[in-house]
């Protein structure tokens, strides 16, 4: 490929007297350079973006990478992609934002006000008069042909005609400097909550450049969207006190993009759900919630449009709401957007765009979009297969069946059309050309190099009820990887901040909600819905589970290192095999002090078994970020990096797979870490939690869970005999963390009824079985309570069983073989009835009744 | 004996039963008749057992009238039943079959070109849920249409041809089953012979739209019972200009006349399928469907409902 013969960034550098070599390697020829003019001058945004980060700046460009990649690894935020068996992949956020001077952005602005318009207009003259059909502005094909028009939306009119209230819009930079458009998105457009995060870490990053360059800022945009649903909530409210409920409503945590739909319903204040999270009745919306169904008067949904509703939609999703477009047409919902908007993503469209925009607005389009044939019309068809040897075909619409094969076969990248054209001509309608587009390169910084990568600015724009629409100034703009024709997050691209440069002291608004009336306070604290309930009691199980696990493992580890493990190997192999420190395959026996060692240090990681350390702490994790806006930051950090540091000190111990040795010490460290980490976290539940009953449902998790460990260690010690074994007494004392209360009170004597005493009886003992017990009986009593179910009963029956408890005299007592019977039969009623009392939660308050599909053949 | 009209009284029964309680349900039904040129609406009742706690119903994009219901209590069955009478004229009297438009004229006008006259029918000339648009079936569609043929006649042979390749099997398809599968397995019941002819049609240009409802399953004496007639049936319609739609049964290899009671029309058996739902629970289910068409006495003239002969037992 030529080289630019422009002048390299050095010039600059030296200026600058720069110690770190900056180099900024030439555009490829035929690209728009964002960062240099044909001179090879710096352009002036950019020329001020380094002036303003001077000597120091550039030099500490390489620490502000870090800095990113620590931000976005504390954040948690994540992009999930199929291919990579479900593992969510870091986001890819690039260093240097994209800069847009005012007088540019007025001319996208309009522009992108101008395409969302039209987009309404067509998505409204489709499922109304169909004047567009009629006249021959718009073929048969591309709507009638599209999977994307919904029959069942037809003659459906949303108040004040408004269909669409987000749009997002792709542009890219042609050579010659103008913008062209290249795609939109109107089904369930993403990148908006990834832009507010890049936002809130760049700007950080660059505090005094984005100070100085006086950059818009995004949040009075996410306010007016927030403005425009509660607007359209009323509607659906029809004139019902209060103030509507807002839900954003996703695919789940399988989604590719689930990070930037909890991150969004939690910056917006509104209501994380599911489509199993939702019921319909009658006509109307509702959630399931911890104490009842509860009203939902807007969705804002990141659901494509066929999986929406499965009775009218596709039968075959199980993530929409059944029955919900019958409530959208009965007014009683707002959905946002109406399903059906997907056949104006279709690329085929760009073509006919001119023509529909004089028909419709009176307006000549403000920016084109990129040069674009269907080849459903001959005429376009022909014009295209002359004049061009290369270009990429795509689609017109997406699951198009070529004789079987899918949509895959189009192939990446550019493509030769003589081979095209017999595929072609068999089913014109299905195929689309689009020129290759050389978009411009905006600057990457890579290691004290800057070097150009193709971009795309993805840009949003939202409607007012009466179809104002209004552009955030910014957006979401992405980086090709090199040498790589299209540009796509699921390959491999980055993203970067936008920003809009501005001469006016920009507004310092944050997200300022209107002001609330009494209704708002009302309905404030008592939405749990019975998802959110049910993560609420596991993420206190896990914990719990991730803390007794943990202290058992020190205790085995502690005791195997120092020799006196003799006696108590196999209590130990019991206890480790029964707590899940073992995998289920493992044997029972037959163990060696130091194989023992081996096998638990082999399955603490996450990958290994459903209940090792690393798992517990994984599932903690999610279970936790699911209702991760009941947590306080630092309550939710400290649970994401007990679990990630733990996996990279996993990581770290067995550097090569299958060998034997590992590092004793960091082991040893790592556990002590994490038992600090899993104590804050249980203290953070303690202290910084609203005591309200999502707390009061960790609480019940956590509470059971250690009621049934504790029972557990008790019953395994005694029934291997080691009660009364100094070994085993001490170690009983280890892991219910009561060793130093024991010395305390009876010092220098092992006797079995104090130590009883002490395990089960005394009410003080936070480990105790009695107290603990106690306390989770009356936490039962308020939870059902606080569900307001009369139907259920308090969970008596357990309640009573507290005072067998109490009974020390019958606990000590021993059978003719020695064995404290009546203690072991105490620790199986309770286990059994924790274990109850935990499927009655279940079956009371979550919702995980499966939908099942069901038609008939004529 | 030439009959100037038939009155056809329909009675049709879908029952559900549950090995669990349902605990919610959410019902679509496409079980209203139509009023048309020749079929009038005498009367239609319906009933659904347990009573929904709520009931809808809108036109849907085809002209349907789509019953919406929901079951909100918790149930172990349940039963529709929908008892319809209509009035049914002859219509293909002035047919002639070798007069219609060639084939690939009509299919070049449904073909976009800047400038044209819209033509509505158009919507059923691409491929549906059930029906692709393939190689395989334009290839078979086209041993029919040979060039400048007729539309009705091309028609009439394709379907002559299909239901000499093509097997009646019950239980060999399923109510998903795409046309190209029924296509390769050349068997089916009517709803796959339906689907396999209209994808053949559209393959190479022709509107083609897919129609349910039911058969007559008394037959006059001397004549065979039709196919298909103990359930609810569905055929096929072609669109032809200066014709209109011509229906058409490749089950029968007949015309659908005064045996076929038209229900709903749609692209394929996804748009208009009789009960379609959603349940909570229920665990597994069995379906009994019961259809029974009976001719009335008197025809046309006297269409008294006490001159209607008990219907029979369900089969």
């Amino acid at each position: 490929l030529a080289v630019q013969t422009s002048l390299p960034f050095e010039e600059v550098a030296v200026r600058a007297k720069v110690s770190s070599p900056l180099r900024a390697l030439p555009v490829r020829e035929g690209h728009w350079d964002e960062l240099r003019d044909a001179s090879g001058q710096l352009r002036p945004t950019w020329r001020r973006f380094f002036d303003l980060l001077g000597d120091e700046g550039i030099a500490g460009l390489d620490h502000a990478v870090d800095s990113i990649a620590q931000q976005v690894r504390d954040n948690d935020i994540s992009y999930n992609v199929y291919a990579d068996n479900g593992e969510p992949r870091p986001w890819a956020l690039d260093l240097l934002p994209f800069l847009i001077d005012e007088a540019e952005w007025a001319k996208l602005e309009r522009a992108i006000r101008q395409r969302a318009t039209l987009l309404n207009a067509i998505v409204k003259d489709v499922y109304g008069p169909q004047t567009l059909l009629h006249k021959g502005f718009l073929p048969p094909a591309l709507v009638f042909g599209h999977p994307g028009y919904l029959r069942s939306v037809k003659g459906f009119v949303p108040p004040g005609g408004q269909y669409l209230q987000l749009v997002a819009v792709d542009l890219a930079r042609a050579p010659s400097g103008e913008w062209v458009i290249m795609a939109h998105r109107t089904e369930a457009p993403s990148g908006l909550g990834y832009a507010l995060e890049n936002r809130l870490i760049v700007a950080g990053v660059f505090a005094d450049q984005f100070r100085s360059m006086r950059v818009q800022r995004l949040a009075p945009f996410y306010s007016r969207l927030i403005a425009s649903l509660v607007e359209g909530g009323r509607a659906a409210m029809r004139g019902e006190e209060g103030s509507p409920h807002i839900a954003l409503l996703t695919p789940g945590p399988f989604s590719e993009t689930f990070f930037e739909h909890a991150f969004l319903a939690r910056y917006l204040g509104v209501t994380l759900v599911e489509g199993k999270d939702l019921t319909v009745r009658d006509d109307k919306l509702f959630l399931k919630t911890f104490a009842g169904l509860e009203r939902v008067h807007v969705l804002l949904r990141r659901l494509d449009d066929a999986f929406c509703d499965p009775v009218e939609l596709r039968a075959d999703s199980s993530i929409g709401v059944p029955g919900l477009l019958q409530v959208m047409r009965a007014g009683n919902v707002m959905v946002s957007n109406v399903p059906g908007s997907g056949f104006v993503e279709s690329p085929a469209l760009h073509g006919f765009l001119p023509a529909i925009s004089h028909s419709l607005l009176g307006e000549r389009l403000e920016l084109p979009s990129v040069p674009t044939w269907w080849c459903g019309e001959a005429a376009a068809r022909e014009a295209a297969l002359e004049s061009l040897d290369e270009a990429f075909v795509i689609p017109t619409w997406p699951g198009v069946e070529m004789n079987g094969r899918s949509p895959r076969g189009f192939g990446d990248g550019l493509q030769p059309l003589a081979k095209w054209e017999k595929r072609i001509e068999a089913m014109p309608d299905a195929f689309t050309i689009q020129e290759l587009f050389p978009g411009s390169h905006a600057p990457r910084y890579e290691e004290s190099t800057i070097a150009g990568r193709s971009s795309v600015l993805r840009v949003y724009a939202i409607a007012d009820m009466e179809g104002g629409w209004s552009v955030m100034p910014g957006g979401f703009t992405r980086l090709g990887a090199e040498r790589q024709p299209s540009v796509s997050m699921q390959y491999g691209s980055s993203s970067v901040d936008t920003w809009v440069l501005s001469s006016h002291p920009s507004s310092t608004l944050s997200l300022l909600p209107t002001p609330m009336t009494p209704d708002d306070l009302a309905r404030k604290h008592r939405t749990v819905s019975s998802r959110a309930a049910e993560n609420l009691f596991w993420a206190g199980r896990y914990g719990e589970r991730a803390e007794n696990n943990t202290r058992l493992m020190r205790v085995i580890l502690s005791s195997l290192e120092s020799n006196d493990a003799e006696g108590l190997l196999d209590t130990m192999v019991d206890l480790a095999w029964q707590c899940g420190l073992l995998p289920p395959g493992a044997p029972r026996g037959g163990y060696t002090s130091a194989s023992l060692e081996r096998m638990l240090v082999a399955n603490l990681g996450e990958g290994s078994t459903a209940s090792s350390i690393g798992q517990n702490l994984a599932s903690q994790a999610r279970a936790s970020g699911e209702i991760r806006g009941r947590l306080s930051t630092d309550h939710w950090r400290t649970i994401l990096t007990a679990r990630n540091d733990f996996r990279d000190a996993i990581q770290a111990l067995h550097p090569v797979r299958g060998i034997e040795r590992y590092d004793r010490v960091l082991l040893t460290r790592t556990l002590e870490t994490l038992s600090s980490q899993l104590l804050a976290i249980s203290g953070a539940q303690g202290d910084r939690m609203t005591r309200d009953e999502a707390w009061r449902l960790v609480f019940a998790g956590r509470h059971i869970e250690r009621v049934a460990t504790m029972a557990t260690f008790l019953r395994t010690a005694v029934k291997h005999r080691q009660i009364a074994t100094p070994g085993g007494f001490d170690l009983l004392l280890q892991l219910f963390d009561s060793t130093l209360t024991y010395r305390s009170l009876y010092p220098g004597r092992f006797e079995v009824p104090p130590l009883i005493d002490l395990l089960v009886v005394e009410p003080t003992n936070p480990r105790g079985l009695y107290g603990v017990y106690k306390r989770l009986c009356r936490k039962l009593v308020e939870i059902s309570q606080a569900a307001g179910r009369g139907a259920h009963s308090d969970f008596s029956e357990a309640t009573l069983y507290a005072a067998s408890l109490r009974n020390l005299g019958a606990l000590c007592t021993t059978d003719a073989d020695g064995m404290h019977a009546e203690l072991v039969a105490v620790c199986d009623e309770l286990e059994a009835q924790v274990s109850a009392a935990a499927h009655e939660i279940s079956a009371r308050y979550f919702s995980h009744a499966k939908t099942q599909s069901l038609q008939v053949s004529s | 004996v030439t009959i100037e009209k038939a009155v056809l009284s329909v009675s049709h029964r879908t029952t559900y039963r549950y090995s669990t309680y349902v605990e919610t349900a959410q019902h679509l039904a496409t079980i209203r008749p139509q009023n048309t040129a020749w079929q009038r609406v005498i009367a239609h009742e319906e009933s659904i057992e347990p009573v929904p706690s709520y009931i809808n119903s809108r036109v849907d994009a085809f002209g349907n009238d789509v019953l919406y219901f929901s079951l909100e209590s918790p149930h172990r069955s349940l039963q529709m039943i929908s008892e319809t009478t209509v009035e049914l004229t002859p219509r293909w009297a002035s047919l002639d079959p070798a007069a219609t438009p060639a084939w690939d004229t009509v299919a070049a006008s449904t073909r976009f070109c800047a400038g044209a006259p819209f033509v509505p029918e158009t919507e059923f000339c691409f491929a549906s849920p059930n029906i692709g648009l393939r190689q395989d079936l334009q290839e078979y569609g086209l041993v029919s249409f040979t060039p400048g043929r007729p539309l009705a006649e091309g028609a009439i042979d394709l379907m002559h041809r299909i239901y000499a390749d093509f097997k009646y099997r019950p239980l060999s398809t399923s109510y998903d089953t795409p046309a190209h599968q029924a296509f390769e397995l050349k068997s089916g019941v009517c709803q796959d012979f339906a689907q396999v002819m209209i994808g053949c049609m559209r393959a190479i240009g022709l509107p083609a739209r897919y129609v349910s409802g039911y058969l007559r399953n008394d037959p006059p004496p001397g004549q065979v019972k039709l196919i298909g007639a103990d359930a609810s049936h569905a055929w096929v319609s072609v669109f032809c200009p200066g014709s209109g739609w011509i229906d058409l049964d490749p089950t029968n290899d007949v015309l659908a006349d005064l045996d076929h009671i038209t229900l709903a029309i749609g692209r394929d058996y996804s748009d208009v399928s009789l009960l379609r739902g959603l349940i909570l629970g229920g665990g597994s289910h069995r379906v009994d469907v019961g259809v029974t068409v009976l001719g009335l006495e008197g025809d046309d003239s006297n269409p008294e409902p006490e001159a209607e002969p008990e219907p029979e037992p369900e089969p």
